[in-house]
C-alpha cells in the first residue's frame, strides 16, 4: 500500500476578520461530510478562534469531551507548540510521535490539531527562521506515516493574518494558498500585498497556487450587490496583473460565499447552515478542478 | 371614557370608529362633488392646466436619458482608469466633467456607488474619482525591505524543496502507514515507504542548527 501525500490547503489573509476560521471550519466540514475524503485541519492562529469555537457547544456550554482531551493533551506535552519546540531543539532528532493525543477526532473523517496560546510568544522563543522552516513538511511527514493515523485526503490550515514563522513553515510546503476577501477595500488590499511579495519572502521554495475568492458577499436577491462586483473585478484584477507580472499562479475563483450572520454559528452548533452548503461545495468543486 | 355615557372602553371606542367612519364618508363625498365643480368650471371658461402641472408633464415626457449601458459604463471606467496612470488626474476629472448627469450615474451605479436623495453632478464625479483611486491603491505594491536571503548570499539552491505537487513526506521514526482505523494500535499494517514521497535528504533528519 502506498503512502498519499494528502493535498494541503493554507487559509490566510494579512487582514483580520475575514473570514478564514470560519471557511476553514466549513469546508472541513463540508468535503468531510459530502465527499469520501478524510480531512484533518490545523489551528496554527495563537488566537485560538477555531480551537475555542469547538471547544463551546451550541448555548455556550464547554464541550466537556474536548475539553478534557485537550488538558490531557497540555498535559502529555502533545500540542502543535511541544512538537515545535522538540523540532526546533539545536542537533536533536525529531521525537514527536503522532496519534490521537495530538489529534482530536471531532467526527470519523474530519479530525483537529488545536492551538495553543504559547504561539503568542513562538516568535521570541524561536529565533532562527531556518529552524522552523521544515517543521510543518516533517509533521506532516509524520502524521503520514503515523501506524496510530487514517490517511487524510486533504490537510486544511487555519493561518494567522500575519506572517509568523509558522505561515512560513506552511506556505512553503502546502499545495494552494486559499485567500478569502471581503468587499471592502482594505480586506481586498490584503491579496495583492500577499500576491506580490510572498514569492519573494518564501524563496527558496516555489510559490504555491494560488486561490483567492470573495466571503462574506452582500447580495441582492441571489446575486452580488454591485458594489461587491466591483471589489470582485478589482481583486481578480490583481491576481491577473500578480500572475502576469510575478509569474505565479493565482486564479480568482468564481464561486462565492454569501454574507450570513449564521454562518458565525456553524461551529458551536457543528455543521454549516443549510442555505451556505451549496455555496461551499461550489467552492470546493472550484478549488479541487483548480488543484488538480 | 366620557361622561360615563359607555359602560365599556370598546363600547367608546366602536363609536368613535363609527363617527370617524361618518365623516370619512361626508369628505369623499365632499371631494367628489368638488372635482365635479372644478371640472365644470374648467370646460365652461376653457382654463388652461396649473403651470406645475405643466412642468411634471414636460419633465416627464422628456427625461434626459442615459446615452451608455451598464457595460460600456465599465469599459469607461476602465479607460478613466488607464488614462490615470498614463496622463494625469486632471484629464480625468475633465473627460467626467464633460459626461451628462445620466451617464454618469450608470457608471456610478455599475461601481456599486450610493449617494443620500439625488446626487449632484460634483458628487457623482467624486465618487467615481473615489472608485479609481482605490483601483490604483489596490493594484499599487511597494515592498521597502527585501528578506535577509536576498540581502545576502542566496547559494543555498539545494535547498528548494518541492511544493504544489504535494507535501515531501518522509519521516524516520516510523516505516509503517495506517489503514483508516482509530484503533489503528490493533490493526496495524506495516508497509515500505513509497519510493516517490521519500526524497528528504538524510542530512535534514536531524535538524542542522
Amino acid at each position: 500500500m502506498a503512502v498519499k501525500s494528502p493535498k494541503t490547503i493554507a487559509t490566510i489573509n494579512f487582514k483580520g476578520g475575514v473570514g478564514k476560521t470560519t471557511v476553514t471550519w466549513c469546508l472541513g466540514d463540508v468535503v468531510s461530510s459530502f465527499t469520501d475524503s478524510k480531512v484533518l485541519m490545523f489551528d496554527l492562529d495563537a488566537q485560538m478562534s477555531l480551537t475555542q469555537a469547538i471547544a463551546l457547544n451550541e448555548g455556550g456550554t464547554m464541550n466537556d469531551k474536548f475539553q478534557k482531551w485537550y488538558e490531557s493533551s497540555i498535559e502529555r506535552e502533545k500540542t502543535i507548540f511541544d512538537a515545535l519546540d522538540k523540532f526546533a531543539r539545536p542537533r536533536q532528532h525529531f521525537d514527536f510521535p503522532v496519534g490521537f493525543d495530538f489529534i482530536y477526532q471531532l467526527t470519523e473523517d474530519l479530525h483537529f490539531v488545536p492551538s495553543v496560546e504559547d504561539l503568542y510568544w513562538m516568535e521570541l522563543e524561536v529565533f532562527d527562521r531556518d529552524a522552523v522552516k521544515d517543521f510543518i513538511r516533517r509533521l506532516l511527514g509524520k502524521v503520514a506515516n503515523s501506524p496510530k493515523l487514517p490517511q487524510y485526503d486533504y490537510i486544511l490550515f487555519d493561518c494567522p493574518p500575519s506572517f509568523t514563522l509558522l505561515s512560513y513553515s506552511v506556505l512553503s510546503c502546502c499545495d494552494l494558498i486559499l485567500i478569502p476577501v471581503n468587499p471592502d477595500y482594505f480586506a481586498s488590499k490584503g491579496t495583492n500585498l500577499i500576491l506580490n511579495s510572498l514569492k519573494m519572502r518564501i524563496e527558496p521554495f516555489p510559490l504555491p497556487k494560488i486561490g483567492v475568492f470573495m466571503n462574506k458577499t452582500k447580495t441582492y436577491g441571489n446575486s452580488p450587490t454591485k458594489e461587491t462586483s466591483f471589489y470582485m473585478r478589482e481583486v481578480a484584477h490583481v491576481c491577473a496583473e500578480a500572475s502576469r507580472r510575478q509569474t505565479i499562479d493565482a486564479d480568482f475563483f468564481e464561486s462565492w460565499i454569501p454574507d450570513r450572520v449564521g454562518v458565525k454559528r456553524a461551529i458551536t452548533t457543528g455543521g454549516v447552515p443549510g442555505d451556505l452548503l451549496e455555496p461551499f461545495k461550489e467552492l470546493w468543486t472550484e478549488v479541487t478542478g483548480y488543484l488538480s | 371614557m366620557s361622561n360615563g355615557v359607555f359602560r365599556e372602553p370598546a363600547q367608546e371606542l366602536e363609536h368613535l370608529t363609527g363617527e370617524i367612519s361618518e365623516l370619512k364618508d361626508l369628505l369623499r363625498d365632499m371631494s367628489k362633488r368638488l372635482g365635479q365643480i372644478e371640472r365644470h368650471v374648467n370646460r365652461a371658461f376653457n382654463v388652461p392646466k396649473t403651470l406645475s402641472a405643466k412642468k411634471k408633464t414636460t419633465k416627464k415626457s422628456f427625461p434626459e436619458k442615459a446615452t451608455i449601458d451598464a457595460e460600456q459604463a465599465l469599459k469607461i471606467f476602465d479607460e478613466l482608469a488607464s488614462a490615470w496612470n498614463t496622463e494625469n488626474s486632471r484629464t480625468v476629472e475633465d473627460k467626467l466633467q464633460s459626461m451628462t448627469v445620466p451617464d454618469l450615474k450608470i457608471i456610478a451605479y455599475e461601481l456599486g456607488l450610493t449617494f443620500k436623495g439625488k446626487p449632484s453632478k460634483k458628487a457623482l464625479c467624486s465618487g467615481i474619482m473615489g472608485r479609481i483611486n482605490e483601483r490604483i491603491m489596490l493594484s499599487k505594491n511597494t515592498n521597502i525591505t527585501q528578506p535577509k536571503s536576498k540581502k545576502t548570499d542566496n547559494s543555498d539552491g539545494n535547498k528548494v524543496a518541492s511544493s504544489g505537487q504535494g507535501v515531501i513526506f518522509k519521516d524516520e521514526s516510523t516505516q509503517s502507514v495506517g489503514k483508516e482505523n482509530n484503533n489503528v494500535a490493533e490493526n496495524n499494517e506495516a508497509i515500505q515507504p513509497n519510493s516517490s514521497i521519500d526524497n528528504v535528504p538524510e542530512s535534514s533528519v536531524v535538524n542542522s542548527t
